[in-house]
């Protein structure tokens, strides 16, 4: 029968075989995914600088082909490094896990969220690495996630 | 949570847990995809309403935060409230069970799942003593539904 009280172990369970099997764990740093990432933000959003510019309400002085280049060069540079952190991130999961069993110790109530933030990013990044444009689909909003439910339990750093 | 490191710190006072970078963070967010915008803030707001919880859970310290950190563990399915296209949490896929990977049909599985479902219905899982069903319960509950057991049949 299951029992509900029994001493958990991240060890061996089932969520630490969902971070390890994370599709986006298999994600490369390649040319071929940036390339990716930035087509499909420019499928998204057409002109990624100035939608940028207006979302954070700053003015947008370049024009002409100027303006032009730096619109067609921005999303490359955040494909760039949108793809590091995603990359970074599942094995950001990995450790995270590695510390619920310590955590379970001293407070079992923020092991649990942990666990809970954690079986949330495996499931936003449980697609095929094919299927998400570079990372851009689902690895992103995993690794936003990810940050997010950190941030919000206090263990990021300064 | 940075007890943690200080912990790790005593040990080894170069240690550092890796962190996430916060800068580009907001640059990011803004290009999310627009199909994945709303289900990302609900994510976001049921961790944060987990967190408030589990600090309810704190005034009652042991038995109820080890219970779900149980759960969370061996059904992690059942924690999970990104309602992402495309993906629903099924008993089953391709003849595996989802939980633990056996082979279908998994009983010991189905019998877990019926369990907490109950568990719901009796109040032992609803939340800080009330009688409503937890969000884990629900879900153990419609996958088992979905699956086409009835979750309350020995009732």
């Amino acid at each position: 029968m299951f029992n509900p009280f029994a001493n958990p172990s991240y060890q061996g369970s089932a969520l630490e075989r969902l971070i390890n099997a994370s599709p986006a764990l298999t994600i490369q740093f390649s040319r071929e995914n940036v390339d990716k990432f930035a087509e499909a933000i420019f499928k998204e959003y057409p002109q990624p600088l100035d939608y940028f510019l207006q979302a954070t309400n700053q003015t947008n002085t370049l024009e002409g082909k100027t303006k032009e280049a730096a619109n067609a060069a921005f999303p490359i540079g955040i494909g760039t490094q949108a793809l590091m952190l995603i990359m970074s991130a599942s094995g950001m999961a990995q450790f995270y896990g590695s510390q619920i069993d310590q955590l379970k110790m001293t407070n079992a109530g923020a092991a649990f969220a942990l666990a809970s933030a954690l079986a949330e990013y495996a499931h936003a990044c449980n697609v095929p690495v094919a299927d998400t444009q570079g990372g851009y689909r689902r690895y992103l909003s995993g690794y936003l996630t990810l940050r997010d439910a950190m941030e919000s339990f206090g263990w990021l750093g300064p | 949570m940075a007890a943690v490191e200080a912990d790790q710190k005593k040990a080894n006072p170069d240690f550092s847990a890796p962190k996430l970078d916060a800068k580009a963070t907001s640059l990011f967010r803004t290009f999310v995809p627009k199909s994945e915008q709303a289900v990302l803030s609900h994510v976001a707001q049921h961790l944060n309403n987990v967190k408030n919880t589990v600090q309810l859970l704190n005034l009652m310290p042991g038995i109820l935060d080890t219970a779900y950190l149980q759960m969370a563990l061996t059904m992690p399915q059942l924690f999970v409230s990104g309602q992402w296209s495309g993906y629903s949490v099924a008993l089953y896929s391709n003849g595996s069970c989802t939980f633990c990977g056996g082979g279908a049909p998994c009983r010991p599985c189905e019998s877990r799942l019926v369990e907490i479902a109950l568990m719901a219905q009796t109040g032992s899982y609803g939340g800080l003593g009330g009688s409503q069903p937890g969000p884990a319960a629900t879900r153990a509950a419609q996958i088992l539904t979905d699956a086409g057991i009835d979750p309350y049949r020995s009732r």
